[in-house]
């Protein structure tokens, strides 16, 4: 249990589950678009939901156990102070997003397929599935920024 | 939308309001922590709500909420990069 509570693992978590849930909804996207049966698509958004719930708890549990009072200092007085002050608040707010949305999409596509095409919501859905991909992506970008400046700060 | 909406009101309040984010501090323990709760609490609340209050509800209907939803978000996701920014640069 210790080695799950290590700083490099509870990263490792979160940076592994948010990239379970990225790969979910792109998948969905694909499952969407081709009209895949109610089973694997219900299963895919599930995956993801419970993925970024994942990436959440491990990154929650580092940021307000270690990242305050160990990263952030590194950061703030670092090369790129701008790593904690935009991207580190602009992520941990906008994160707070991504699970109604994956939630959201999750129970839409407990609809039948074909109940998501009369009730036209399908094509919606998919865009859905696209953005939340797309957020899961920007702040992985984010992510890798604030490591990286956490890592200069520490050399420099 | 409630949640997304939710996040950016507290968090731009809170950063420029001490006192907000010391009682979201003591709540939980971390204001991250209590804005993670409550907009969860939100998000699950309106479901409950929207879920139960008899309306006639279609397809049009849904997808309207869906493409604001979309909106939404995506509109408060800007606005949180644009605070911080600004809030950076000593603008606000």
């Amino acid at each position: 249990m210790e080695i799950l509570l290590s700083k490099p693992v509870l990263v490792g978590l979160h940076l592994g589950f948010g990239i379970i849930g990225i790969d979910a909804f792109l998948w969905l996207l694909g499952e969407l678009r081709g009209k895949a049966r109610r089973k694997p698509i219900v299963i895919t958004a599930l995956v993801g939901v419970l993925s970024f719930f994942g990436s959440w708890i491990a990154g929650g549990y580092y940021y307000v156990t270690y990242y305050g009072n160990f990263v952030r200092p590194v950061i703030k007085e670092g090369l790129a102070p701008w790593a904690h002050n935009i991207m580190m608040e602009t992520k941990e707010h906008i994160f707070l997003f991504i699970i109604p949305l994956a939630l959201t999409i999750y129970f839409a596509v407990l609809l039948t397929t074909e109940e998501l095409e009369s009730a036209g919501i399908r094509k919606t859905v998919m865009y859905l599935a696209a953005y939340v991909a797309l957020l899961g992506l920007a702040i992985g970008a984010m992510g890798f920024m604030i490591s990286a400046a956490a890592r200069w700060g520490a050399v420099n | 939308m409630l949640s997304a909406l939710f996040v950016v009101v507290v968090t731009i309040w809170a950063e420029l309001s001490p006192p907000l984010k010391n009682w979201l501090a003591e709540w939980s323990g971390h204001h991250w922590v209590s804005k993670s709760i409550f907009s969860l609490l939100i998000y699950f609340s309106g479901l409950f709500l929207f879920y139960y209050v008899p309306k006639q509800v279609d397809g049009n209907v849904v997808r309207k909420y869906l493409n604001a939803l979309l909106a939404t978000t995506f509109l408060s996701a800007l606005a949180i990069f644009a605070f911080y920014t600004g809030h950076h640069l000593g603008v606000f």
